[in-house]
């Protein structure tokens, strides 16, 4: 009986661990996770170990995330990555009863419309990566390392508004970083934009 | 004669009303309009930023929270005047499982205190205030508007009741009594994560039930795991980069009765 009781304690330390583990920490394994693309094919982080992945989450309802298609600059952000070998995971974490939900179709057909440049359209109606990373608005970005770890959490840039002529790119700059095999200077910050609607 | 003279004087109205005439506003679901008060003996005189929300929405706190952006106002003022006061009232806290924003639903007014500090106060003045607001429901919606009004325009004059009743809802400034004192900001540096802390004490300490933080140069905020325990404000955050260490941590304490503006520095 003790021991049953014991089993049932563990268990639920355990996944209250899991509860409120809360944002992945900088420095640590990114958390792997498993979806499915638009196209309904598995997507895993871990299928990526050896190269550098950048997850956006995002949410075409979402007025930030509109305006950085618009003007261009996460498509810019894209092809940089990818030339430097880099994998980008586009994550829609936005639930089936939001309305700014879109099917795996339309989801798709509105990222190719405005020409994005993300290696994999990932849906996570459920909420459980979205979750796993902590992320909490849209766009909101995390930049992985060659070894699996969490190197960058935050914003794409400094500008909200996007009128600001001192604007910092913290994923372009972390980028390249990486690319030249130098450390980080900023490896966090506070992501801006709609909440994600989990 | 008299028609040219008639249009003439028209013309005219129709120009001065046109360019000082948008003391109001209506940009998709948010109303924004200005507003003044009488000038004091010392040339100072209130100016209220006044939004009306429809139903369900809501615009956001100087700090939003975990999403969201606060309210931009960028002031065009007549040679010697300036505004030396910005401030809003205490906003409410929307909790979800996955985050915390602070905003204002309904409808919020902002504060502000216009002065001429060498008495050139001129009732034929105007100023000009730009807004930038994000607003949100389900989904959200940025905004943005320019309010232009005259001193002396009476459709934008508040009677002093109205400015009082706005004053109510401004948080007062903490002053320490015997019965409830705040000491000065300690930080615990981890890897990672750092926190701010404010102690307190005194006899009234179990009246102090949450910390709304303003933001935090260069920190994220963790604001779910903001706590008041053990006779501490803890406010956990996770600095851009390692060598920052805040300086200061500003906010509002919510007292059993009442909120207050709280500053501390190291």
């Amino acid at each position: 009986m003790i021991r049953q009781l014991a089993s049932v304690y563990l268990l639920i330390a355990v996944l209250s661990f899991a509860a409120f583990a809360g944002s992945p920490e900088i420095g640590k394994p990114a958390p792997d996770f498993k979806a499915v693309d638009v196209a309904g094919k598995t997507v895993t982080l871990s299928e990526y170990k050896g190269k550098i992945v950048v997850l956006e989450w995002t949410n075409p309802g979402c007025p930030f995330v509109q305006r950085h298609y618009k003007a261009g600059s996460l498509q810019a952000l894209q092809q940089m990555a990818a030339d430097q070998g880099a994998v980008w995971l586009t994550i829609n974490s936005t639930n089936t009863e939001h309305r700014d939900h879109q099917t795996s179709e339309i989801f798709g057909k509105t990222y190719a419309d405005w020409k994005s440049k993300h290696a994999r359209l990932v849906m996570d109606a459920d909420g459980v990566v979205g979750k796993a990373y902590d992320a909490k608005t849209t766009p909101h970005l995390f930049v992985i390392d060659k070894n699996g770890v969490l190197v960058y959490n935050g914003a794409v840039d400094s500008d909200p508004r996007g009128n600001s002529e001192k604007r910092i790119h913290y994923v372009e700059d972390a980028l390249k970083a990486l690319a030249a095999g130098k450390e980080i200077g900023t490896h966090s910050t506070t992501p801006y934009g709609c909440s994600v609607k989990y | 004669m008299r028609i040219i003279y008639g249009v003439l004087v028209v013309s005219v109205m129709f120009a001065t009303r046109f360019t000082f005439a948008q003391a109001n506003a209506t940009v998709g679901p948010v109303t924004a309009s200005i507003h003044f008060g009488s000038e004091t003996a010392d040339g100072a005189r209130a100016v209220a930023l006044h939004f009306v929300l429809k139903p369900e929405w809501h615009l956001y706190w100087t700090n939003p929270g975990d999403a969201g952006l606060p309210l931009e106002i960028s002031w065009t003022l007549p040679p010697g005047y300036h505004i030396d006061t910005v401030r809003y009232p205490v906003p409410k806290r929307y909790a979800s499982e996955t985050s915390i924003d602070f905003g204002y639903p309904d409808s919020v007014t902002v504060l502000a205190t216009l002065r001429s500090p060498e008495r050139t106060s001129s009732d034929t003045a105007g100023i000009v205030v730009g807004l930038d607001w994000l607003v949100c429901k389900e989904s959200c919606m940025q905004g943005s508007t320019t309010l232009r009004a005259r001193l002396n325009d009476p459709s934008t004059r508040w009677t002093f009741s109205r400015v009082a009743r706005a004053e109510r809802m401004m948080p007062a400034p903490w002053r320490d009594t015997g019965d409830l004192r705040f000491g000065s900001l300690s930080i615990m540096r981890g890897e990672h994560r750092t926190e701010l802390r404010i102690p307190f004490s005194g006899p009234n300490a179990s009246r102090v039930k949450d910390f709304y933080p303003e933001l935090i140069p260069d920190c994220t905020i963790i604001h779910s795991e903001i706590e008041v325990k053990n006779n501490e404000i803890i406010v956990p955050v996770t600095p851009n980069t390692d060598t920052i260490a805040p300086e200061r941590l500003s906010g509002l304490i919510r007292l059993t009765d009442g909120t207050f503006t709280l500053s501390r520095t190291r």
